[in-house]
């Protein structure tokens, strides 16, 4: 009756006590509820439940720290931004403009921070992403610029979804004169065409934002932030310009096969 | 829930285009301001038309500096009774303002600004639809408009021209302004007024006794100090325009640009231009006015020297008129220009 009643306890305790991995405690329980049971087809059955118990236990503390699709996944953006292009004198000069990427992600290496428990992990992700952008900036009865970025970015999502990106950007943009352009022909006259420069644009960003997928299964983001950049060649110079710009991205998580 | 992100994602592009593309204001009544580029090689001069939209009559105006630009100028008070009456033709000109483009140094010449000026004059001709077409070119813009003139074929196109304190002799209107106001520092150091600043001054001459581009702006900044840039202040008015939506670093480079490259005849303007022997091949009506307080450009012998050697049999000159103004008439005694000009538009048109 005892034996039975051990039995029927033991696999109960022992479940408990599997949460405890690696622990003296565990060992020393282990080896005297062993040593308490004498007979050979017990004592194998149960060694079979406490191996069996282990490993299950193994894989589902696992599952409760690092949640896989958090650490496993794949994850794309699609980006649209609203640009204000700034002149910082008096008057203040705005533009406006508008812009769309598609972010592909190039390296994640999540960093494991210890929360209050080890049920409550926080995790950082550490994304670099390539980003290629198209957008045009407006400025009325000057030019329309139209540029493409192939971006490359850094982005630090701290555990609660709040990031913080870092932007390299090296490009074109193609500045078409923003009324009607005419030209003399030879004969005399004047013919109105399609005339614009060609131009190579540097520059950074630095954005900030909330990443609602990171937490809250919602696949939105916010983002806002400023940058410079600066385009050439004009009269063999560069000319800068100062922006601003608040995104909203969709955000694509996809678990690694 | 998918369905509402898309909602949300649309609406984000809808209000950003919206709001990126906002409409021209469009003028009132029988008022033009429309705004094109004339491109010219490969830069495209910035051009904007305005006025009344019924005359047949133009005033293409050339701005000064060089560097400067017109896009402002639509602001003072004096345009704004000339645009009721006839279309006015504002247009930056290359390298200078907000023009476009990648300009090279070779392409900075007078000869070129010329011909640039040619295209903006047919283009008032044939797109503005004004057949009658008059210039008014001030300091470095009335020196631009003097060498435009020695040319018959661009006298043939135009009805007349008011020059106004013309930059046609920099060469030597440079050394009378650094007289000028070196005379004025003397007054200054007689009254007591600020004796080291003005000591300052006069050493700076002694050293730069030659006025280029590298010199012009502190010149500058010595003449505002004693009114020789403007000197009627008090009646300058000015007006609330809309400018187009420039990039404000493109006006500054600009600034520098022009006057770092503009040459004539393969050499700097501030020390190799001189049209005074060339003024006699000018045929056609000329108004020129000069502020009596010009210390840029001193009045007393440019002014002189120009009515002198002009070939126009129909030359309007009063020396005795803008006795209170600086370098720039028509801000400073906008009024008794805006009755000259009139006068002088309706007597040749």
């Amino acid at each position: 009756m005892i034996v039975l009643y051990k039995t029927v306890r033991i696999p109960i305790i022992l479940k408990i006590v599997n949460n405890l991995k690696n622990s003296l405690f565990f060992f020393i329980l282990q080896s005297y509820l062993l040593y308490r049971m004498r007979k050979k087809s017990l004592y194998l059955f149960f060694f079979l439940v406490f191996i069996l118990g282990a490993t299950q236990a193994q894989e589902n503390k696992y599952n409760d720290i690092l949640k896989s699709e958090g650490l496993k996944n794949k994850k794309y953006l699609a980006t649209i931004s609203g640009i204000t292009d700034l002149e910082l004198f008096k008057p203040p000069n705005i533009n406006l403009g508008m812009s769309v990427s598609g972010s592909i992600r190039l390296l994640y290496t999540p960093k494991l921070n210890k929360g209050k428990s080890t049920y409550s992990p926080r995790i950082i992700e550490r994304e670099i992403y390539i980003k290629p952008t198209f957008g045009y900036i407006y400025r009325k009865r000057f030019n329309t610029a139209i540029f493409f970025i192939p971006e490359l970015a850094y982005r630090h999502t701290f555990y609660k979804g709040v990031f913080i990106e870092v932007n390299v950007d090296v490009g074109y943009m193609f500045t078409k004169m923003n009324a009607p352009t005419y030209e003399r022909q030879d004969d005399g006259s004047f013919k109105e065409i399609l005339f614009g420069y060609h131009n190579v644009i540097v520059g950074g960003k630095i954005v900030t934002g909330y990443d609602f997928s990171k937490n809250m299964k919602t696949p939105l983001a916010l983002n806002f932030g400023t940058g410079v950049f600066y385009r050439y060649p004009s009269n063999q110079k560069w000319i800068r310009h100062i922006y601003a710009e608040i995104g909203l991205s969709y955000v694509f998580r996809k678990i690694k096969e | 829930m998918q369905m509402n992100f898309r909602i949300v994602f649309i609406f984000f592009i809808t209000v950003f285009t919206v709001v990126a593309c906002s409409p021209d204001p469009k003028p009132n009544g029988d008022q033009v301001d429309n705004y094109y580029f004339v491109k010219v090689g490969s830069i495209a001069l910035p051009v904007r038309v305005c006025g009344n939209i019924n005359s047949e009559i133009a005033i293409v105006y050339l701005h000064g500096g060089p560097g400067g630009t017109a896009q402002g100028e639509r602001a003072n008070i004096y345009w704004k009774e000339i645009e009721k009456y006839y279309k006015v033709i504002y247009y930056d000109q290359r390298g200078s303002g907000v023009t476009q483009g990648n300009v090279k140094p070779s392409e900075m010449t007078i000869e070129q600004f010329s011909e640039d000026l040619d295209n903006i004059v047919d283009f008032t001709k044939q797109v503005a639809k004004a057949n009658k077409v008059f210039i008014h070119g001030a300091s470095w813009g009335g020196g631009l408009a003097t060498y435009y003139l020695l040319d018959t074929v661009h006298q043939n196109k135009i009805k007349g021209a008011i020059i106004e304190s013309p930059a046609y002799d920099i060469q030597n209107g440079s050394q009378l302004s650094i007289a000028w106001l070196l005379n004025k520092a003397d007054s200054m150091i007689a009254l007591n007024a600020n004796i080291d600043y003005w000591n300052n001054c006069k050493q700076y001459y002694n050293i730069h006794p030659i006025i280029t581009y590298k010199e012009i702006k502190q010149h500058q900044v010595y003449l505002v100090q004693v009114g020789g840039i403007v000197s009627n202040g008090i009646n300058i008015q000015v007006q609330s325009i809309s400018t187009p939506k420039v990039e404000l670093s493109l006006a500054y480079n600009n600034s520098e640009f022009a006057p770092a490259t503009l040459t004539y005849e393969g050499q700097s303007i501030y020390t190799h231009l001189d049209l005074t022997s060339k003024l006699n091949l000018i045929k056609l009506p000329v108004m020129l006015v000069w502020g009596a307080n010009d210390g840029l450009l001193p009045k007393d012998n440019l002014a002189q020297k120009f009515a002198t050697n002009i070939g126009s049999t129909s030359f309007t000159f009063d020396n005795s008129k803008y006795q209170l103004s600086g370098h720039l008439p028509h801000f400073e005694e906008w009024q008794q220009f805006n009755t000259d000009a009139k006068t002088f538009i309706e007597a040749n048109k």
